[in-house]
């Protein structure tokens, strides 16, 4: 651990741009929960903003490699599709980390992967140097984008976009079977499936239509929908999301 | 990783490597530990509030942290840390009058569920409550403490509910509880499924999100807090304090005393997240693969509840219509204890109603009717008639004056009479039976009984195969049952379900038998 590392999570976690249920935080039934030096603080944010998204400030990293550049890929596994390059020595802003496949870079042998909004996907954490060996960001879904495989060699890819809360189903494999993101709401509903059946190297979009601030579950299968019986193959184990 | 390479890389930069993080040039608040503490959170009251077990002078307030909750780890999106969570009590819903509050920690090991059990308030209160963790604040909750023991009580009024897959349909029946805003609401088994519907698709509304069977800690938990993600469910926790019991689904079906079908490990995930996710005392903490969660609920001298366990200490299940078996007097569906428990409390009589809240259908259902066939269900009370003999026989010599069993389980209202003796159609009445039917569970409904089954049957005075829920009115004259039912539980659209009583009942108070209204 580094000195660079401690400030970079003080920053991420020690901050205090959330606040609470704007409801909640009228009056006098605020103060009488808080500390009373703390509720001034509360109670003259919320005046200010009605933010109920924790810390948004990203951790940032620096793209290393023996010189080439690096793979972004669309979800956090080898097999998910490469969706541009980054160059070595760049700097990214990682606003999440999650486990993918395994990977060896120059910085180590890893399985996790940063997710890096700016370039629309994530890159293995075995090549960017973090000020860390430890995660220095928070779990994917944190309310910028995150995305999952299906489960082997990535026929199906879900992308989830926290701006306007829509989800983007990618068929990549030519294997018969149709490419599927189920996904479930705070309503209680789910799961609501969108289809990709138009064949490998198609995208489907389509909105969740879950409100904003509000989390949407999804998983990313895979599905013979043309058989007498379809049945549901290599779902991913599923991510929360949240709506920007 | 590889630490050393990045290290070496670090050790040449901007900063020195790890064990420099331990030294004293960094500030306290810069350690390890402190990040630990509580790392940001989203709002994490995504599971609502509940409250439950209500004493004269104390109700338990119940959540559970889970800003992401149907995460398949079972923890709720909720970071590796522990996380205070600060709770309030006021008389009114403003919380301008508030009359106690305090603070209690939750983590990992507590899947992060909260239970505060306030000491010192007044009885036949109603009290709200809320909680507060991370800048975010919960919901309101209403609740109510009982009325002092021996209190006079002009009325009671209670829902009982039980059985409610998830997939099965939608919860209307909760909408309708939380609308009749009762005192008190009886859950009595079934509160969440450990494996997918067996229905066919049009018979089910929505999904697991995690559709395995229940074999670990982590599925128990996201499957628990999956049910609770629905808004109706949530707002019947939400109007008045429950007491919880589990049936067989809570863990897996048709479970008993035994290993076999279901093993002490996985009793012990089943408990630990029945506990986390109820809003039950301290005193049903499971130990390992037991949990103690039987106790009396008294409501001055109006009611008593017995709230039973009739899985956890159960002899397994006899061989299907095998009548040496269902007879052997040997064999237990309460356990010993349980079963001393309850006789012991009917030397006392401290209320004019006696509630035997439990889970599995009491009086007897025989097909044919003749005894010598044992035409019944071996896993309700008539699979262990020796039990229910010693349970019926206690109330009746210690002059009980008002039993009445109450029942989950079987998806379908059911209406009874009790007897010694079922095959005796003449013998005396003992108590009365009210089962409701399912939340939701077997949605596609089922065939009533036919005019011979009656005729086998003639303590049994009503079923309907609809879903629904129970609303009962207990005063110290009497006591009405309305068998509420829910045209359709497929239907999502509040304004396009009906929900009405089918049928009422009422036992007058001294006096042993239904009527119906």
């Amino acid at each position: 651990m580094s000195e660079a590392a401690v400030i970079l999570r003080a920053h991420l976690y020690g901050s205090c741009t959330r606040s609470a249920d704007p409801v909640g935080m009228t009056g006098s039934r605020t103060r009488r929960f808080l500390p009373k030096v703390i509720a001034v603080l509360m109670t003259a944010s919320a005046l200010l903003v009605l933010d109920v998204v924790p810390a948004a400030a990203a951790a940032t990293g620096k793209v290393q490699t023996a010189g080439d550049p690096l793979n972004v890929r669309r979800a956090p596994s080898t097999t998910s599709t490469a969706v541009r390059t980054v160059a070595n020595g760049a700097s990214v802003s990682i606003d999440c980390q999650t486990i993918g496949t395994s990977v060896t870079g120059p910085l180590g042998t890893t399985t996790l992967w940063d997710y890096v909004p700016a370039l629309g996907g994530y890159i293995s954490d075995g090549y960017v140097q973090t000020g860390s060996d430890e995660r220095i960001a928070p779990d994917c879904g944190v309310g910028s984008g995150s995305a999952e495989c299906s489960t082997g060699a990535c026929a199906a890819e879900g992308v989830f976009k926290s701006a306007g809360g829509s989800v983007t189903v990618y068929d990549n494999a030519g294997d018969g079977k149709s490419a599927g993101v189920a996904y479930w709401l705070k309503s209680g509903v789910g799961p609501i499936w969108v289809w990709n059946s138009k064949g490998t190297g198609t995208n489907v979009v389509a909105n969740t239509g879950a409100p904003k601030g509000t989390w949407v579950f999804y998983k990313v299968c895979v599905s013979d929908r043309g058989a007498t019986v379809p049945t549901l193959d290599n779902c991913s184990g599923g991510l929360t999301d949240y709506v920007a | 990783m590889g630490q050393v390479n990045r290290r070496a890389v670090l050790l040449g930069g901007v900063a020195a490597g790890g064990a420099v993080a331990l030294s004293t040039a960094l500030p306290s608040w810069a350690s390890t530990k402190t990040f630990l503490a509580a790392p940001a959170i989203r709002d994490p009251f995504q599971l609502g509030v509940a409250s439950g077990d209500p004493l004269p002078d104390s109700v338990v307030l119940w959540t559970r942290l889970a800003p992401a909750p149907l995460n398949n780890d079972g923890f709720g999106g909720m970071p590796d840390a522990s996380y205070t969570v600060d709770w309030e009590m006021a008389n009114d819903e403003a919380f301008g009058s508030v009359v106690q509050s305090g603070s209690t920690t939750t983590n990992r090991a507590l899947g992060y569920s909260v239970h505060v059990e306030p000491k010192g308030l007044e009885p036949a209160r109603v009290y709200f409550y809320r909680f507060k963790t991370s800048g975010y604040i919960s919901p309101v909750g209403r609740t109510r403490t009982t009325p002092a023991l021996g209190a006079a009580v002009n009325q009671l009024k209670y829902a009982m509910a039980s059985c409610q897959h998830w997939e099965e349909g939608w919860y209307h029946a909760h909408r309708a509880i939380a609308a009749d805003n009762p005192d008190l609401v009886l859950f009595l088994g079934d509160y969440m499924y450990e494996k997918p519907s067996g229905q066919a698709a049009e018979f089910k509304v929505r999904g697991l999100a995690a559709a395995a069977d229940t074999t670990t800690l982590a599925l128990y938990r996201a499957r628990h807090a999956q049910h609770k993600t629905d808004v109706d469910l949530q707002a019947a926790h939400a109007v008045a304090p429950w007491a919880v019991v589990f049936d067989d689904h809570e863990v897996m079906n048709n479970w008993n005393s035994t290993t076999s079908p279901a093993s002490a490990a996985r009793k012990g995930y089943a408990f630990q997240a029945f506990y986390e996710n109820t809003p039950i005392r301290s005193t049903a903490k499971p130990s390992g693969s037991s949990i103690n969660i039987y106790r009396q609920l008294n409501w001055g001298n109006l009611a008593r509840f017995h709230l039973m366990d009739t899985r956890q200490y159960r002899s397994a299940q006899a061989t299907d219509k095998d009548c040496v078996g269902y007879r052997n007097t040997s064999r237990t569906l309460t356990g010993t204890a349980q079963e001393q428990w309850v006789l012991n409390a009917f030397n006392t009589k401290p209320a004019t109603w006696d509630f035997l809240g439990q889970q599995v259908f009491f009086a007897q259902r025989d097909t044919d009717g003749k005894s010598a066939t044992c035409d019944s269900s071996n896993d309700s009370w008539d699979g262990y008639s020796a039990s229910r003999d010693r349970i019926t026989k206690g109330w009746v010599d210690r002059n009980i004056p008002n039993p009445i069993v109450l029942t989950g389980d079987v998806h379908r209202h059911w209406a009874a009479d009790l007897r010694q003796n079922y095959y005796d159609h003449n013998a005396p009445i003992v108590g009365s039976e009210l089962v409701t039917t399912s939340v939701t569970s077997n949605s596609n409904g089922s065939t009533p009984p036919s005019a011979t089954w009656y005729a086998n049957n003639p303590h049994v005075k009503y079923c309907q195969g609809m879903r629904g829920y129970v609303r009962v009115t207990t005063t110290p004259a009497q006591m009405r049952a309305d068998f509420v039912t829910v045209s359709s539980v497929l239907e999502r659209d509040p304004a396009k379900v009906t929900i009405k009583t089918d049928r009422s009942y009422v036992v007058q108070a001294g006096q042993r038998g239904l009527q119906q209204v």
